[in-house]
């Protein structure tokens, strides 16, 4: 009689024991599936490419590239220094930048692409700054001057983690 | 009994806390499940740019609308050649469609651009002028040159970015540049010097444009007083503008004029004819002029009596930009006329009012001058250009039968794809030029070689018949017994140009052949000959300069203006007018022969025409009063009328009469020898009646005067086209 | 007895089973969940965004329509019809925003917000507040330096100190600043007053501060000039400052010395004085605008006065607290500023109409909620570039 009721109860306990583990097993599996992406890379990617688009939208608008980069029909110099100066001025201030600008001619029917700047348009004194952050996002646009150059300028932006 | 139930008791325990737990993770793992696909497709849900995308493309696609249709009225303004401004927007649509297609196609963007036809202005009067419907089509379209004129680009893009689940997106533009000219409105102050007029400048849907300001409009005005050497049109300064909202201005201007005190005219006639340009901020450019045509009405005064075989009296009128009309060479009878604006060329139209039918299109061509309209040039063939000072529009004023009076207009086309205007080429040969005029197919001896033998300067042939004519030569000497008559004559390479109302050969050279010692000479005289030789008519006609380089002699004092002589081998008569009413007709001689000569008979009396005849063929030569003037001008003159001891009957207007023994001559370098003629072929006829009459007509025997002969109708009525007196003249011209 | 302690044993596993399930599976799901929801938040913010700006509305006239109901709207969309160009917005719907104290529109002309929200989706199953604001793209500011005598006791600025900003509320430096400076005078003539207005235009560039001078001491000496002593009665000077900085451009009015606004819609001026401030006994309105169009030109008209004659040009406190007059020339969108001269016991004040008011702030209620999503554009309103803000909250927070 004894015997049938410790093997009862042991049978209990381990019956007990499976539950937990099968519960603690289900817990673990499900908080793998809860983690959610970080919020600030997510969303600040999504800000950081919003905005780039929304700048250079607003400079083509306004034909800042015609202003900036051309002079009597050609380019002038330094031109590459007040675009970085007037782009500079309307970023926040903690925003890094940079700028290239391609000029887009077609031979035979093949699209080439040559880089017009002759030194970077950016505020980044380390171009690594926009490997290592992780809200980096880019909008290029093409644009065409009244000298009907057709320019593609790409616009990466990041936000510096400093203060 | 109780042991039993106490088992199955502990087992059912057992198995619900099993199936707790069971339960429990399975709603654990749901709401992981769920929670992980919430925040999944809300991930798929993230930022996709393709409204960034699309507004960028779309925007830029505008833009590049925008710069192709400045671009296109920069470049047909500069060229006035709208095939190569359409080739460069040709151009650039395709190169931005494929840059833009590069660009994006890492988006995975695809980008189709269509060219759209759409009414930017259904037909409508304004301000007094009618205006047709305006459409824009194959990309772009300029209606310049009215009142109201305009520039436009249409084109639409698609855009789908299948990556992004974006369809259907579809962008379209039309631009334009619309600048009406209120012609009623143009006011003159004399007293300030000004002029002003309203000039309304909108964009496309009818949006007034406000930022213009003076660099934006160019004002050209016609400057009366303006030499040959320069255009009449020249551009004003603009004193004042002044806004009125709804895109309307005041603009005041000063003209430029060349000797102010001699521009009455302009104060009272020129001030309302305005060319004005306009160019906005985009860069979009519109020429517009403040009228659409000048009409004209013309009366005929040749007297020729129009029921004689029913023809038409055909002139081929010249007119040059300040409206100066020529025929002949000689500016006819008219009014003050509106200018011909500064408008390209190949817009020009020309069109004849016909009772029956109203307004018809009359042939033209405009051709290239050299400053001062003295000569005419090839500068300027197949180059697009403007109507300026050097230009002139020809074309054919027809009378028909029992018609005396005419209108027609020059005007030009606002469809700046549309030319009216015939196009002039150049005539290409290596040596001699063939101008097939649809009648007569004309022959000008034109060589490099001075061994040519020169024998005539063009020859005209219809059919199996032909007539040399010879203009000038000078000089006289004996060889063998034999006289060469004359004895020096310019030659040298002609040039010319054809179009579809006329063909001009011209030469200017130095050269002169000596034909007695078969060489040549630089050193004595300049010649500047012309030829005309009008579409489908019987006539040519000529205009000549010849000036002496140095003072020199002429061994024999002899000096021709102009022959012709008849296709040898045939019999031929001449005519010769006398005293302006009656006829010397002559007959064939067999061999050399002097017929009407100075020192034989009157020789020294005869007309403005003389002709070389047989039945079928007729060739004659009319002179106008100038040239008789000039050929009278040494007192020397005769119509010499002779046969060639080839037998060929040769007739000829000379200024000095060839004379033995020689008498020598010096020419004077200042004083150039000039003439206009005209040839005329015709059907010839036959005569009757002889009349024999040495005073007459000199003659060997079977070769005497005749009384009656059927060729004389024609040269008898025609010449009186190219009598100076008779010219047709203008007796109105207006602005339309 | 053992079978007790068995159950016992399994009842508080059981219950520290659930226990544990429970306070696990409501806070790991409530994170995410929220999160996504917050989100949202944004996401509805831009689709809002790009159909207040990307869309014309309906009726597409909405704005320029004055006899249009706002119930009748079906759509809400403040861009220009017609227009190729994204972000191109309708200067009358912008006006029909710029309901406020300052700038008042009869009720008949005001859309209710709440409508608006409506429209835009932001009353389903959660509420949303809204917020616009339109503010110029470049920030303009003039501060007088001193003053000129036209005539005795008749002051009027002469020199300002101009200072332009960037939309990032940097120095815009090398901007390309264009002075319309617009005198309007009331002057003593043979046959009564004489309304007369005289401008003149100045062109500067900013310093690396964004700063410039403008100086209208040589052109107020020319007027003065050619007036007699005396005879001044009002002398006004509004500066209509125009600057282009690399393409972005904006305009902005300065009035110095006392200034009533009215509000402008279409062909229409509208004169409505609060409460507070109004000039006592009857305004007199003098049969004349100027309508001043950046960067250059004055414009003048007359107003078409629809109501019974001279007394409709009389705007009379009680029975007609406000006047609808229409200007002889349309103001299209290139009129940033009308002006009308107003006559009351003797003395004359100008009434401006601003086309847009320099700042707009259009909304349902203040946001005070936790999350607010913030979203702004640079648009074209006519010819000038403005910073178009977007604020979207949920109601329900706060």
């Amino acid at each position: 009689m004894r015997r049938g009721r410790s093997r009862g109860g042991q049978i209990r306990i381990i019956e007990a024991i499976l539950s937990a583990a099968i519960i603690v097993v289900s817990i673990t599996i499900g908080i793998g599936l809860m983690k959610t992406p970080s919020p600030l890379s997510s969303r600040r990617t999504e800000d950081v490419s919003r905005f780039a688009y929304s700048l250079l939208f607003s400079l083509a608008e306004a034909e800042t590239f015609d202003r900036v980069m051309y002079a009597n029909g050609s380019l002038v110099p330094n031109w590459e220094e007040q675009m970085k100066v007037m782009i500079g001025s309307l970023l926040p201030s903690n925003m890094f930048f940079n700028m290239t600008v391609y000029n887009c001619t077609v031979n035979y029917g093949l699209v080439e692409e040559v880089v017009i700047n002759s030194c970077p348009i950016s505020n980044a004194a380390n171009p690594e700054v926009f490997r290592e952050s992780p809200a980096v996002a880019g909008a290029h646009i093409t644009y065409t001057t009244r000298r009907l150059s057709i320019l593609r300028v790409h616009l990466s932006l990041t936000w510096s983690d400093q203060p | 009994m109780k042991r039993h139930q106490r088992r199955r008791e502990a087992k059912r325990k057992g198995q619900i806390l099993l199936a707790v737990a069971v339960v429990i993770s399975v709603l654990i793992m749901s709401v992981a499940m769920l929670t992980y696909a919430t925040s999944v497709t809300h991930g798929r849900f993230q930022f996709q740019p393709y409204v960034e995308i699309s507004s960028a493309i779309g925007a830029d696609f505008g833009r590049a609308l925008l710069r192709i249709l400045a671009r296109v009225t920069q470049e047909y303004n500069y060229t006035s050649d709208i095939n190569i401004a359409r080739a460069t927007a040709n151009r650039m649509f395709t190169n931005w469609v494929l840059v833009a297609n590069s660009a994006f196609s890492a988006r995975g963007a695809v980008i189709r651009p269509a060219w759209t036809t759409s009414e930017v202005q259904p037909p409508k009067t304004l301000y007094g002028y009618n205006y047709s419907g305006r459409s824009v089509y194959n990309l772009t379209k300029l209606y310049w040159y009215r009142p109201q004129s305009m520039s436009a680009i249409g084109a639409s893009v698609s855009i789908e970015i299948p990556s992004m689940g974006f369809f259907g997106f579809r962008n379209s533009f039309l631009f334009l540049l619309n600048v009406t000219i209120d012609v009623p409105s143009i006011n003159v102050d004399k007293k300030g010097g000004t002029v002003s007029f309203r000039l309304i400048v909108l964009r496309e849907d009818e949006e007034p444009i406000f930022d213009l300001t003076a660099t934006n409009i160019l004002v050209r005005t016609f400057d009366p007083t303006a030499s040959t050497s320069e255009t009449g049109w020249k551009p004003a300064t603009v004193v004042g503008l002044k806004y009125e909202g709804q895109g309307s201005y005041v603009v005041t201007f000063r003209p430029q004029l060349r000797v102010a005190q001699e521009a009455s005219s302009y104060w009272n006639y020129y001030y309302k004819y305005l060319c004005v340009t306009v160019s906005d901020s985009r860069g979009i450019m519109v020429e517009a002029y403040s009228y659409s045509g000048i009409e004209f009405e013309a009366d005929e005064r040749s007297g020729i009596p129009f029921s004689a075989g029913g023809r038409h009296a055909q002139y081929v009128l010249e007119v040059l930009s300040n409206s100066t009309t020529l025929w002949f060479g000689k500016g006819l009878d008219q009014p003050t006329s509106p200018p011909v604006p500064p408008v390209p060329k190949s817009q020009l139209w020309v069109q004849t009012y016909v009772s029956a039918e109203g307004w018809k299109d009359t042939p033209a061509q405009v051709e290239t001058w050299e400053q001062g309209q003295r000569f005419p040039s090839l500068e300027q063939i197949g180059i697009p250009s403007r109507f300026l000072e050097r230009s002139r529009l020809v074309f054919v004023l027809d009378f028909p039968p029992s018609v005396d009076e005419l209108r027609y207009r020059i005007t030009w086309q606002s469809d700046c794809d549309y030319h009216p205007t015939g196009e002039i080429a150049a005539i290409e040969a290596d040596n001699n030029i063939r101008v097939n005029n649809g009648y007569y197919i004309a022959t000008v001896l034109s060589a490099d070689d001075p061994a040519a033998w020169q024998n005539f300067t063009l020859r005209l042939q219809v059919g199996t018949f032909w007539a040399d004519y010879w203009l000038f030569g000078y000089d006289s000497a004996e060889i063998d017994g034999a006289l060469l008559i004359p004895r020096k004559v310019p030659y040298g390479r002609w040039a010319g140009f054809e179009g579809p109302v006329r063909s001009v050969v011209f030469r200017r050279s130095s050269a002169v052949i000596d034909r007695l010692y078969r060489s040549t000479t630089n050193e004595e005289a300049l010649h500047e000959m012309a030829l005309f030789f009008p579409r489908d008519e019987s006539y040519f006609y000529w205009q000549m300069t010849v000036t002496w380089k140095q003072p020199f002699q002429l061994s024999n004092r002899f000096m021709r203006m102009f022959a012709v002589t008849a296709t040898p081998g045939i019999d031929f008569g001449s005519l010769v007018e006398s005293d302006g009413v009656n006829i010397i007709n002559g007959s064939f001689a067999g061999r050399l022969m002097m017929h009407r000569d100075l020192r034989f008979n009157e020789g020294e009396d005869y007309g403005h025409w003389s002709a070389v005849y047989c039945n079928g063929f007729g060739a004659s030569m009319f002179l106008p009063e100038s040239t008789l003037v000039e050929l009278g001008s040494f007192g020397e003159d005769q119509l010499w009328a002779w046969t060639s001891n080839t037998s060929e009957r040769v007739m000829e207007f000379d200024m000095m009469y060839f004379r033995t023994p020689s008498v020598q001559f010096t020419v004077d370098p200042y004083d150039p020898v000039t003439g206009r003629g005209a040839g005329w072929l015709y059907e010839g006829g036959i005569a009757d009646v002889p009349y024999p009459s040495d005073t007459l007509w000199r003659q060997y025997p079977d070769a005497p005067a005749m009384l009656l002969s059927t060729a004389v109708d024609i040269p008898r009525v025609y010449h009186r086209m190219f009598l100076d007196g008779c010219s047709p003249s203008l007796t109105s011209a207006k602005s339309i | 007895m053992e079978l007790s302690l068995d159950a016992l044993f399994s009842g508080l596993v059981l219950v520290v089973v659930v226990a544990t399930l429970l306070s696990f599976l409501y806070p790991a799901a409530y994170g995410p969940l929220s999160l996504t929801r917050e989100h949202q938040l944004e996401d509805i913010a831009k689709a809002a965004l790009d159909k207040i700006l990307l869309t014309p509305g309906y009726p597409t006239n909405w704005g320029s329509d004055i006899f249009f109901s706002p119930s009748s709207m079906t759509s809400f969309g403040l861009a220009r019809e017609g227009s190729g160009f994204p972000f191109d917005l309708d200067l009358d719907k912008v006006m029909r925003l710029a309901n406020s104290s300052e700038f008042p529109f009869p009720d008949t002309l005001a859309i209710d917000p709440l409508r608006v929200a409506t429209l835009l989706g932001l009353r389903s199953e959660e509420r949303y507040g809204f917020m616009i604001t339109i503010t110029p793209a470049l920030n303009i500011s003039a501060e007088q330096l001193s003053t000129f005598a036209l005539d005795r006791g008749k002051e009027v600025p002469s020199n300002f100190d101009v200072q332009v900003l960037n939309y990032a509320r940097r120095p815009a430096a090398a901007a390309k600043v264009t002075v319309l400076s617009v005198l309007s005078v009331v002057s003593a003539g043979k046959g009564g007053d004489l309304s007369w207005v005289n401008s003149t235009t100045s062109t500067a560039f900013t310093d690396w501060r964004g700063r410039c001078l403008v100086n209208n001491t040589q052109w107020l000496t020319q007027i003065k000039s050619g007036l007699r002593p005396g005879d001044l009665k009002k002398a006004h000077v509004s500066i209509m400052i125009f600057a282009e900085y690399h393409g972005i451009t904006s305009a902005t009015v300065f009035d110095f010395g006392e200034m009533v606004y009215g509000s402008a819609l279409a062909s229409y001026l509208f004169i409505q004085f609060e409460e507070e401030g109004q000039p006592s006994g009857a305004v007199h309105v003098l049969n004349m605008t100027e309508m001043i169009v950046p960067p250059y030109y004055v414009l003048t008209g007359y107003l078409i006065n629809e109501t019974n004659g001279q007394s409709g040009l009389v705007v009379n406190a009680g029975g007609k607290s406000y006047r609808v007059y229409r200007v002889s020339s349309p103001p299209t969108d290139e009129v940033a500023v009308a002006y009308i001269i107003a006559k009351t016991t003797g003395d004359y004040f100008s009434i401006a109409f601003m086309r847009p008011p320099g700042y707009i702030c259009y909304r349902t209620g203040a946001p005070s909620a936790m999350k607010t999503a913030v979203l702004d554009r640079v648009v074209k309103i006519g010819a000038l570039h403005f910073v178009f803000e977007l604020k979207v909250w949920r109601e329900a927070e706060t």
